[in-house]
């Protein structure tokens, strides 16, 4: 049995852990360790049955290939008076009637 | 707050936010913008999202608008030197997270994604008490997990919420460290009758796997449900808390703050992370922290402690392998009660000495043929529970006794004959509480772990499970549950408890005999009591703590709109506890017999109601009619064109005359609001003289769901012959043969129905 760990970023959180356990499923393998929260994964594979080639190309066709970053289509900027996050709300100057009602007792301390 | 933890949170749901986006696209293009998008029998659309924006996502077209909102909350994660507060930031997107983890579910219910079929083994078996068995498609080998709950589900457990039986929710996300811990965890939950909801995996494995491994039976009727083995199937657990807000609160849709503030303080949630913590599980937390709901983690994570946005700390670690304890049970035990302290969920459990772990979470588990161990009752044997006052000197307190041989010489599998007589004394104690505390034997006994019961009085039917008898439950331990909970629940009226358990068959015989000399003495005795002979009616407020305008007028000819509480009920309720939810309402001048208006009544609901409601009916729905909370067993609604009224019951699903399903409807009936043509009822508040008599009476149902007829087809029966109409039921319309006025009208003109001669409602 051969090892392999590889950094996939794009299995940032647990339903690509889902996606990718499949891909390595469909070509037959099953002993993975996939961690969402570090973006690493871990596999044994029987170099006899499999080849290393077939498992990057199963990750790849899968979306996941090893080590292609996430580009974030439009990354946010910081927020500007005008924009949609200051024009949310109106801005209160008095405490809302339900924030007393609801607050009850928790006001006084 | 923990730089690192709004770091991941804010990437997280960039990453989110662009997926959502990505999908979206991708689906308008094999789908269009007219494709339906709706979550299993709800009324509040995609909840997160309505609840937030006030956008009614009803296809995929109704989508990107969500999706550009989400985005304006977006913002980039703190940079690595001279940091500005990024509290708020973190929490904006939390709830962008929280609207693309919506979004995407809805795409996949359009896709047939959703609920998640599941395939692993275990001895997973999908449960009929599941939101939606019709999902499992035909020839499909797997199951599916439950998806998000519906709003039938979501109202029948509105009074358990309310009253403080199901003290909250909790969410669990990810796997346990073990099998046995996860159960662990769970058990004290349930322990604790804490709803669970479960989602969410780690290396693939998530805490569903764990529990259908090890046989947990999971469902409604056990408070487990489980969502989906990803965290994006979290989202369920805060539609569901934003529905609370929006069927309890009479909140509407993107009153944003309101539904927020609203969970803080009534809805006791909270997550827990088992397992390793990415970003989206970060992102998701954050989103919850916005409801007020904290996160405990069982791994090493940064913490964030202070007081704020939730009641006491936001994220806890307590690392599983920290946890002082010899075993799983204890470590999960503290880990749960570390919970409760963090949310401030206040949790009543009674130590019921069995061998078996007990809570209300039980009370739904099923005893199948192949797991009982005995049955009494049901087909082939008899079995009635009985309960009476006695003297105080012929109660011996805590004695419980088997009179007759126990089930150990039964064969497996087989029944046996047995009657159980509580017998109590109490100062406070009366015969008309008699049936009331009766009716707890029911519940009592179901929340043992492998009990089942079913019925009450001469009918009750009682299996015991393998399982449990295998711990050594016996006989005697009913009675052992019986006298702990007795003096727990109903203390302040109950001093004395002492059961008797009945197997000898002479002696089962003779009390068989007495008890249903008892039941039908309080029969007659029922029977007889009408609203013009009692001085009082009770309140009931307990709703209040979610729908804080609304007050139940109960009257012994009108039962609580939720079913759960008769006049009888609130009677001893305001013995058990004098200042609490149930306070005597003297009627005063009464000032229209017809419409059943009193002073005593119309004074205390306006003083009650937060001045919003100064005149109530106790018999019409068309003039002043009574509020409702939202837990309503039915709703009467008038059908203008009929001259008549239509019920409808909360498990009907279908399409009404009205043009509007069950739980449409109920947004105009619940909240507190008074509404004249709409109104909440409890079942048998139909089979009263007083339904709605100011307006015709029963003649006027033109109407009513089949669930109704089947279930109460007795009761309607005789109603109807009191009425003077014997064949009125087969009159009554139902959703099999009318669900439009159209098809309703030439339906009754056919079958005659005395509404179209009545006097106009009008």
């Amino acid at each position: 049995m051969e090892r392999m760990v590889l950094r996939i970023p794009r299995m940032w959180a647990d339903h690509h852990v889902l996606a990718v356990r499949k891909a390595l499923a469909d070509i037959g393998i099953r002993e993975v360790e996939a961690s969402s929260a570090r973006g690493l994964l871990r596999l044994s594979f029987d170099p006899a049955l499999v080849e290393g080639d077939t498992i990057l190309r199963a990750l790849s066709d899968a979306g996941y290939a090893p080590t292609e970053e996430i580009q974030l289509l439009e990354p946010p900027a910081n927020k500007e008076p005008g924009s949609a996050w200051f024009a949310h709300d109106v801005r209160a100057t008095q405490t809302n009637r339900l924030d007393l009602e609801m607050s009850g007792d928790f006001r006084k301390y | 707050m923990s730089r690192y933890i709004a770091t991941a949170a804010i990437r997280g749901a960039n990453r989110i936010v662009q997926e959502a986006e990505e999908m979206l696209q991708k689906a308008l293009q094999e789908f269009g913008p007219d494709a339906p998008v709706a979550f299993t029998n709800t009324a509040y659309y995609l909840p997160v999202i309505l609840g937030f924006t006030g956008i009614e996502v009803a296809r995929l077209g109704d989508m990107p608008r969500v999706l550009e909102y989400a985005k304006g909350l977006l913002h980039a994660a703190p940079g690595e030197h001279n940091w500005l507060p990024y509290l708020g930031e973190t929490l904006d997107c939390g709830v962008a997270t929280l609207l693309a983890e919506e979004l995407i579910e809805g795409i996949r219910f359009v896709r047939g994604l959703e609920p998640e079929p599941i395939t692993w083994g275990g001895t997973y078996t999908q449960s009929a008490s599941f939101t939606s068995p019709e999902f499992a498609r035909e020839g499909e080998v797997q199951a599916r997990l439950n998806g998000p709950i519906d709003d039938i589900q979501l109202r029948a457990w509105g009074i358990q919420l309310v009253d403080g039986r199901m003290p909250g929710f909790a969410a669990i996300v990810g796997a346990a460290k073990s099998n046995e811990a996860a159960v662990q965890i769970v058990r004290e939950l349930q322990k604790r009758n804490i709803l669970v909801f479960l989602s969410g995996n780690v290396n693939g494995r998530s805490i569903i796997h764990q529990l259908m491994e090890e046989g947990v039976e999971m469902g409604y009727d056990t408070y487990i449900v489980p969502f989906g083995t990803d965290t994006i199937s979290a989202i369920y657990a805060l539609g569901f808390a934003t529905r609370s807000a929006l069927t309890f609160g009479g909140m509407k849709g993107g009153q944003a703050r309101e539904i927020l503030l609203y969970n803080k303080y009534r809805v006791f949630a909270f997550v827990l992370a088992l397992g390793e913590v990415d970003d989206l599980k970060y992102a998701t937390a954050a989103g919850a922290i916005n409801y007020g709901f904290p996160t405990l983690a069982d791994t090493v994570i940064p913490q964030i402690t202070p007081t704020g946005i939730t009641r006491y700390e936001h994220v806890v670690s307590m690392p599983w392998d920290d946890i002082p304890g010899e075993n799983d049970t204890e470590k999960a035990r503290r880990f749960v009660q570390r919970a409760i302290e963090v949310r401030g969920v206040k949790v009543k459990i009674t130590e019921v000495p069995i061998p078996v772990p007990y809570g209300s979470a039980f009370e739904g588990e099923r005893v199948r043929k192949q797991d009982m161990r005995v049955e009494f009752g049901g087909k082939y044997s008899r079995c009635f529970e009985y309960l009476r006052m006695a003297d105080f000197d012929a109660v011996e307190d805590g004695k419980v006794t088997v009179v007759g041989p126990g089930f150990e010489d039964v064969p497996e599998g087989e029944a046996m004959d047995m009657g159980i007589v509580v017998e109590v004394a109490g100062r406070k104690m009366q015969e008309d509480f008699e049936p009331v505390l009766e009716r707890q034997i029911h519940y009592f006994i179901n929340g043992a772990s492998g009990i089942q019961h079913i019925g009450q009085r001469d009918i009750a039917w009682i299996r015991i499970s393998k399982a449990a008898a295998e711990k050594g439950f016996n006989l005697e331990h009913f009675g052992k549950i019986l006298y702990a909970r007795f003096h727990a629940d109903f203390g302040a009226i109950v001093d004395k408890v002492q059961v008797t358990i009945y197997t000898d068959p002479a002696q089962v015989e003779q009390w068989l005999a007495r008890a249903r000399e008892a039941y039908n003495q309080r029969n007659v005795r029922l029977a007889g009591m009408t609203d013009e002979s009692v001085e009082e009616f009770y309140s009931c407020t307990l709703c209040q703590s979610f729908a804080p305008n609304h007050v139940c007028v109960v009257s012994p000819e009108r039962l609580g709109l939720c079913g759960a509480y008769n006049w009888l009920d609130c009677k001893a309720s305001h013995q058990i506890n004098p200042t609490g939810p149930n306070q005597p309402i003297k009627k005063g001048a009464c000032l229209d017999p017809v419409y059943g208006i009193f002073d005593g009544v119309n004074q205390f609901v306006y003083q009650n109601s937060h001045q919003t409601v100064s005149n109530v009916t106790m018999y019409s729905i068309m003039r002043d009619p009574m509020t409702a909370c939202g837990c309503f067993e039915c709703i009467a609604m008038v059908i203008p064109e009929a001259n008549g009224i239509m019920v409808v019951s909360r498990e009907d699903p279908s399409m009404t005359p009205a043009g509007m399903t069950f739980s449409t409807l109920a947004g105009m009936a619940g909240g507190g609001l008074q509404t004249p043509g709409v109104m909440g009822v409890g079942k048998y508040y139909l089979v009263s003289k007083k339904f709605i008599s100011a307006d015709g009476g029963f003649k006027r149902v033109v109407w009513m769901s089949s669930f109704l007829k089947e279930t109460m087809a007795e009761e309607l029966k005789a109603v109807c012959e009191r009425e003077g109409d014997p064949d009125l039921l087969d009159k009554i319309a139902d959703e099999r043969v009318a669900t439009t006025v159209e098809e309703l009208l030439p339906f009754l003109e056919e079958k005659g129905h005395p509404a179209l001669t009545m006097d106009p409602l009008f």
